[in-house]
């Protein structure tokens, strides 16, 4: 189960590479990074428990 | 894997890069053809070449500390194409790393000792997201936008018409 900490990591570093090819500013660059790592997260979370109550009550 | 297919993939890999690399000669950006060679071979090295420094520190450190971490749990073990071939392939989008797994080249990786195996296909995972995030920072160098050049030119869009301009349709009754 710990092995999921991994997604932290990684993800973070694609969002923000991802960034730096778009912008200059280090500040717009970390802030759009966490903003997107932050919706990701949610969207994954909520699909996670979305496919959890699928598989348990359907 | 067969010698023979790892041969042609390298072989088309590296033809591509030329190829882009010499049309952008023909086009008259040498400098930049140099910097996206760079940018494949070493992470940040064409932005780096480019002028922009701190952005190439940045990906040498980003891209860096991924793939030293994923063969830090792979046990420094190169992924091989046994292993996963997409992981594998993954290793081609930097030439440090292509070269790197072809010089410690094992038959199969393994996670290192004390590690979970289930963290053993995450740490295949960024060693493959550090060669492939490289390529699209080498693509970026491409799409640079350099101190002191030209602007881009604006959208192919004709000037709007002046009024009374050109001919007026007459009306047919």
């Amino acid at each position: 189960m710990t092995y999921l900490l991994l997604y932290v990591p990684i993800t973070l570093v694609v969002l923000a590479v991802l960034e730096a090819c778009r912008s200059d500013e280090p500040a717009k660059i970390a802030r759009r990074s966490l903003s997107n790592f932050g919706v990701l997260t949610l969207a994954l979370a909520v699909g996670s428990v979305v496919v959890y109550f699928i598989n348990r009550y359907l | 894997m067969s010698l023979r297919f790892e041969l042609h993939f390298t072989v088309l890999i590296v033809g591509v890069i030329t190829l882009a690399v010499t049309v952008m000669a023909r086009k008259g950006e040498r400098r930049r053809g140099a910097a996206f060679l760079a940018a494949w071979l070493v992470p940040g090295a064409g932005h780096a070449l480019l002028g922009k420094w701190k952005k190439g520190l940045f990906f040498f450190a980003a891209l860096g500390a991924a793939y030293v971490a994923g063969m830090a749990i792979a046990g420094f073990r190169p992924v091989s194409f046994d292993d996963n071939p997409f992981y594998y392939v993954g290793q081609y989008g930097s030439g440090l790393t292509l070269l790197l797994a072809k010089v410690i080249s094992a038959e199969k990786a393994f996670p290192r000792p004390g590690l979970h195996p289930s963290w053993f296909d995450p740490g295949m995972l960024y060693v493959c997201v550090a060669g492939l995030l490289n390529a699209v920072v080498a693509l970026n160098v491409i799409d640079l936008r350099l101190k002191g050049a030209a602007p881009a030119p604006p959208e192919a869009e004709g000037p709007p018409p002046a009024a009374g301009a050109g001919p007026v349709p007459e009306k047919t009754a």
